[in-house]
């Protein structure tokens, strides 16, 4: 009993630590808040049965959080792609807030439509703050590849995000 | 290296990835390279622009959710009881558990004891009457109801 209220305590410490980061991630990658909240009520859900069934120690939480977020969101991706190859639905996210001012409604539009991995690499490192390190360990791969990565994520991100701007200025000028 | 190369490393410099001798060799390349610089200042700009982008909060809602299916199921009255800050002493519990034992054994028991071995010249023949040799009676209820059958529920012997 007092083992399982320690594991209680520990993941509701855990959860209120990193609920809103993890649920940011999951609404960036899938653009959708009901799969997002499907995603974040999955990833809470494994992290308290591993706390409450295994006795080993998570060593670093954050990134066990962010690594069970990330394979959630590209199953999702996934099986959304399967479902139809040709909508390429997980693209769709719906319309960003109008109450944002244009430059960054244009960004999320752009974020929304990136490459999955160039989006999870940006998402890692510019909103939930991750260094190169954790990347290349939630990511699973080399330092040079994370540095890659990015790069090629933000080229991405410039050539999408320079469309819609270009697209605002015309629909202005008119 | 070419301008790939230098835009990789202003990607890692947004990072504060890059050594003194990268940053010497990109700031020698940028002032020479108008593609490279305008990269820079775009990168740079959509970095800050992300930078100051609100955070999306999880919903109360969600969070309630969360923790409600996280939580402990409520417990029984026994858990409650066993639980509360009154404390059954252990020997008590052992002794309970141990008279609670011993009483269903012996009511698994008792049909078993009160049914009395029949001897094999006896059980199979009903008519106890004309066995007048015999001084020890065993009756069972199979005889009973033969005699109140045949006798039409006929005094006790």
């Amino acid at each position: 009993m007092p083992e399982q209220d320690g594991n209680h305590t520990r993941f509701e410490a855990f959860f209120h630590s990193y609920k809103h980061s993890v649920y940011d991630f999951a609404l960036r990658m899938l653009g959708s808040s009901e799969a997002a909240a499907d995603v974040v009520q999955e990833v809470f859900l494994r992290l308290h049965n591993t706390l409450s069934e295994d006795h080993s120690e998570i060593a670093d939480v954050k990134a066990w959080l962010f690594i069970a977020n990330r394979n959630l969101c590209l199953k999702r991706i996934r099986a959304k792609r399967s479902e139809a190859p040709l909508e390429a639905a997980e693209n769709l996210p719906g319309e960003p807030d109008a109450s944002l001012d244009p430059d960054h409604r244009d960004l999320r539009k752009a974020m929304t439509v990136l490459d999955p991995g160039h989006r999870e690499a940006l998402l890692l490192r510019e909103y939930s703050g991750f260094n190169y390190q954790e990347i290349a360990g939630i990511l699973e791969i080399s330092l040079p590849a994370v540095k890659s990565l990015l790069y090629k994520a933000r080229v991405e991100l410039r050539d999408t995000f320079m469309k819609y701007k270009a697209q605002r200025d015309r629909y202005e000028l008119r | 290296m070419n301008c790939d190369n230098y835009q990789e490393l202003i990607s890692a410099s947004l990072d504060g990835q890059l050594s003194p001798e990268e940053t010497r060799k990109l700031e020698a390349h940028l002032e020479t390279c108008a593609a490279c610089r305008e990269f820079a200042q775009a990168a740079g700009d959509l970095c800050r622009l992300s930078s100051k982008e609100k955070r999306e909060l999880l919903p109360t809602g969600l969070e309630r959710k969360i923790l409600r299916k996280t939580s402990r199921s409520e417990p029984g009255l026994l858990a409650q009881i066993f639980r509360s800050n009154y404390q059954i002493p252990r020997p008590v519990v052992w002794l309970a558990a141990a008279a609670l034992l011993f009483l269903t054994v012996q009511t698994l028991l008792a049909p078993m004891e009160q049914t009395p071995a029949v001897p094999p010249e006896v059980a199979g023949s009903p008519n106890l009457a004309q066995n007048e040799g015999v001084r020890t009676i065993h009756v069972t209820a199979a005889d009973l109801v033969y005699r109140q059958t045949h006798d039409g529920g006929g005094s006790n012997q």
